[in-house]
């Protein structure tokens, strides 16, 4: 009996490597799903644990917010100092790095303190000084805060100088910047084919060896040529604009939509959004300002529940297309991707 | 189960590691139980089963064991399908899975903790194909994998032993006790042998 049983398994086991052979393999998701699902994942179980422990992170928040106002107190002191030294003049603060986004773990984005002789790699809180230079590799991001909601993002290999407090020289690469169209905070960017000064904006421009491209997502930006040109007259371009200017001050203009491809490197530098007690509408509208996208709801009873619905958790990792997913997946709402942008109903 | 809740208590306790292992173990598994509920359509998966994981952990705290945690996730994940569909109304055809029957559902769930009374199907042979393939989903232990690198793909024992990180021995003795719960989990499911089903899927039928 024991014998036959034996060979019955035997056989058994045969017919297992004959049957999955037969079957195939399953199915596997793309490493592009895996990690967009997981950053979502993420995001998720990082807000459930903070959750959790909100009593411990208060604690170390007020301990936190202590240092803050220690370093705070002594680059004002640095400043004040600074200002009234007739000896030297100390370098303004002029921006903090929001965030850096590499591709791969050894990626990494630069700042030099001496032009360009010796680098130390960026990290994100780093207070910038004028007359720092800073550069990311070909595999990172990152976003400047200048405060008062006026961001620069910066795309892989690029390079340029902090100039002075509201100026910026750009060396190479590429840029965009999102200022508040509730606030103006100045912003020149100095290029070799001349300068753009945003007024109240989304624009991104590419420095390359012939041309400067400028293209406005909303609001409007003034470019002046180099002075070289001899003509310092300024040339405005709008939203929905691609312009481009060479480097004998020629000027071409095309049209591009809010939601071009070439926008879509912005996404993974965005700030995050705090959704924590706002409500569903404003989390879309800062979504429709990141993609690019319109946000429109199926009926004005949709839109009404919306405005109802108060968001609690974070998104902090996620993209905004990424983010709209997650937060959506949370309530009864759905999206649905039409022509004419993204549609809330139920 | 009791492995399903000290994973559970970690997560919540804010061990990464944790949450690594919880991803590893069911992300893929609940993109292949989403994926034919949605026409294979892959963008679709991607957003079901981010909301499903989504959920799952936001809900991580009411799981109560009751059942193995999979069948918990899967349970989201059948909600997740059918909001996502009908939202979207892009299907005109429902999709009906064989494994969204009731009954092959409970002998699925039961591969944990099998039992004698389950009921005898006759399954084409792409339904017995994608059982299959649950069945591998639904064991315990990566026995699932361990099979699939063997038998699949070929692979030696002593890859599978570096795959999983432990010694050749180790990994052998994996091997025999992923074929012996794959045995057990085929006649609970299928309520016949592996060379029966073998034998009805190049017959038609099983």
């Amino acid at each position: 009996m024991k014998s036959d049983n034996v060979n019955d398994e035997d056989t058994n086991d045969g017919a297992i490597e004959i049957l999955l052979r037969e079957v195939g393999g399953r199915d596997e998701p793309s490493q592009e799903t895996m990690l967009a699902v997981r950053a979502a994942a993420h995001a998720e179980w990082q807000a459930v644990v903070s959750a959790r422990t909100r009593y411990k992170r208060t604690m170390s928040y007020s301990l936190a917010a202590g240092v803050v106002l220690t370093i705070g107190a002594a680059l004002l002191l640095t400043r004040f100092v600074g200002r009234d030294s007739p000896v030297t003049e100390q370098p303004a603060l002029v921006a903090t790095i929001g965030k850096i986004h590499s591709e791969i773990q050894s990626g990494v984005a630069q700042v030099s303190r001496d032009d360009g002789k010796t680098w130390h790699d960026a990290t994100t809180g780093e207070a910038l000084n004028s007359g720092m230079l800073l550069r990311t590799d070909t595999t990172t991001k990152m976003a400047l805060d200048f405060g008062n909601e006026l961001q620069l993002r910066v795309d892989v290999g690029s390079q340029f100088k902090l100039t002075a407090l509201g100026k910026v020289n750009w060396i190479r690469g590429r840029f965009y910047v999102d200022g508040s169209p509730s606030q103006h905070v100045p912003l020149t960017v100095q290029t070799k084919f001349g300068a753009i000064e945003h007024l109240g904006t989304q624009y991104q421009a590419l420095l390359s060896e012939s041309k400067l491209i400028v293209s406005v997502r909303e609001g409007q930006i003034a470019y002046t040529r180099p002075v070289h040109i001899g003509d310092d007259s300024p040339i405005h371009a709008n939203a929905g604009e691609r312009v481009e200017f060479n480097e004998r001050g020629g000027v071409t203009r095309n049209a591009i939509p809010a939601d071009d491809e070439s926008w879509q490197w912005i996404a993974q530098i965005a700030p995050a959004f705090s959704i924590d007690n706002q409500s569903l509408v404003k989390f879309l509208e800062w979504v429709a300002r990141e993609t690019g996208q319109s946000i429109r709801y199926a009926s004005p009873e949709v839109r009404a529940e919306a405005e109802q619905v108060i968001l609690r958790g974070s998104v902090s990792g996620l993209t905004p297309d990424q983010a709209l997913n997650a937060v959506l997946s949370t309530t009864p709402f759905v999206r649905v991707n039409t022509t004419a942008g993204i549609e809330i109903g139920k | 189960m009791a492995n399903d809740r000290e994973l559970i208590q970690s997560m919540l306790a804010g061990d990464e590691r944790a949450f690594n292992a919880f991803f590893a173990e069911y992300f893929p598994r609940v993109y292949r139980f989403v994926l034919p509920r949605v026409n294979k359509d892959g963008d679709l998966a991607k957003d079901v089963v981010q909301a499903t994981l989504v959920k799952a952990i936001r809900n991580l705290s009411q799981f109560r064991g009751e059942a193995a945690l999979f069948s918990w996730i899967c349970q989201i994940a059948r909600h997740q399908v059918s909001d996502h569909l009908r939202a979207l109304r892009r299907h005109h055809q429902r999709v009906v899975p064989i494994d969204d029957d009731p009954d092959v559902m409970a002998a699925l769930d039961s591969i944990a903790a099998p039992s004698s009374d389950e009921p005898a199907h006759r399954y084409d042979a792409d339904e017995t194909r994608r059982l299959v393939q649950s069945v591998l989903d639904r064991l315990p232990n990566r026995y699932g994998d361990v099979l699939e690198w063997k038998y699949v793909e070929g692979r030696s024992v002593e890859e599978i032993g570096q795959l999983l990180g432990v010694g050749q021995i180790a990994a052998q003795s994996m091997l025999a006790r992923a074929r012996t719960s794959f045995r057990e989990a085929l006649e609970s499911v299928f309520g016949s042998t592996a060379a029966d089903i073998l034998a009805g899927m190049r017959s038609g039928a099983i």
